[in-house]
């Protein structure tokens, strides 16, 4: 077997595991490719980055920020695009 | 005899299970958390490489930083640049002290930006700078992060007009 193909058990993939990518939008870091089943939410993922809920996922744009416990996989098509961005907010 | 015993416990195990009604199940549920089923822990896999899974002839992920994206440049102890979206464009800066970041916008759209719930934070300054107060700074200092955030109350704000 090729050493840069993944396994993934026959059964998983029967589920319907969607492929996205994360990308840095400070560009420290590469570009990272994930594979999500059902069920995934925001925390799940950033949690397998190795990232604290200091840190947002996004589709493309910031307007399409996802909720810390939101379930990604009913949101993202195969072949998505994520945006994982430390967090920022306004405040008085 | 055994097997009239069975029927009656039977019967009785019957009307036990009807009485309890689905709520208060879930009263109990609630009352203790822990009987709760835990949640099962989806399917998640971080691929090794993502450089390592394209072949030659797939064009790669563009890496670049949104400030060099944007043509922001840093200049005087700070960035400068323009907060781009599909609206319109906008002069910026953005100033760094310490762990806080100090946040910029000339001549913003203010007609649209009233209208969004963090237009408290925007203070005019002198003239046309207005500065924007971060209540949560990015924890890993990156500006990129101001500038997506910037940019997405602007559209965030012509959306809603």
């Amino acid at each position: 077997m090729n050493d840069n193909q993944t396994y993934i058990q026959p059964e998983i993939l029967e589920q319907g595991v969607k492929r996205v990518l994360i990308k840095f939008p400070g560009g420290m870091r590469q570009p990272q490719q994930a594979l999500i089943g059902p069920g995934t939410t925001t925390q799940d993922l950033l949690n397998h980055l190795g990232l604290s809920r200091d840190y947002a996922l996004s589709a493309g744009t910031g307007e399409t920020t996802f909720g810390f416990s939101e379930i990604l996989y009913p949101m993202l098509s195969d072949g998505d695009l994520l945006y994982a961005s430390s967090r920022v907010d306004a405040g008085r | 005899m055994l097997s009239l015993l069975f029927i009656i416990f039977a019967i009785g195990a019957i009307i036990y299970f009807a009485r309890m009604s689905p709520r208060s199940l879930d009263e109990l549920l609630e009352r203790n958390r822990s009987l709760a089923p835990a949640r099962p822990r989806p399917f998640v896999k971080i691929l090794p490489d993502f450089s390592n899974h394209i072949s030659d002839d797939v064009v790669k992920a563009d890496n670049t930083a949104v400030f060099l994206q944007r043509g922001w440049i840093r200049k005087d102890a700070g960035c400068h640049g323009y907060y781009r979206t599909k609206y319109g464009s906008w002069q910026g800066e953005i100033r760094r002290r310490g762990d806080k970041f100090y946040v910029f916008i000339y001549d913003p759209p203010t007609e649209q930006l009233r209208h969004h719930s963090r237009w408290p934070c925007f203070h005019q300054e002198a003239g046309k700078r207005w500065r924007i107060h971060l209540a949560v700074n990015p924890v890993d200092q990156d500006i990129n992060s101001i500038i997506l955030y910037v940019e997405s109350v602007i559209r965030d704000s012509f959306r809603k007009v």
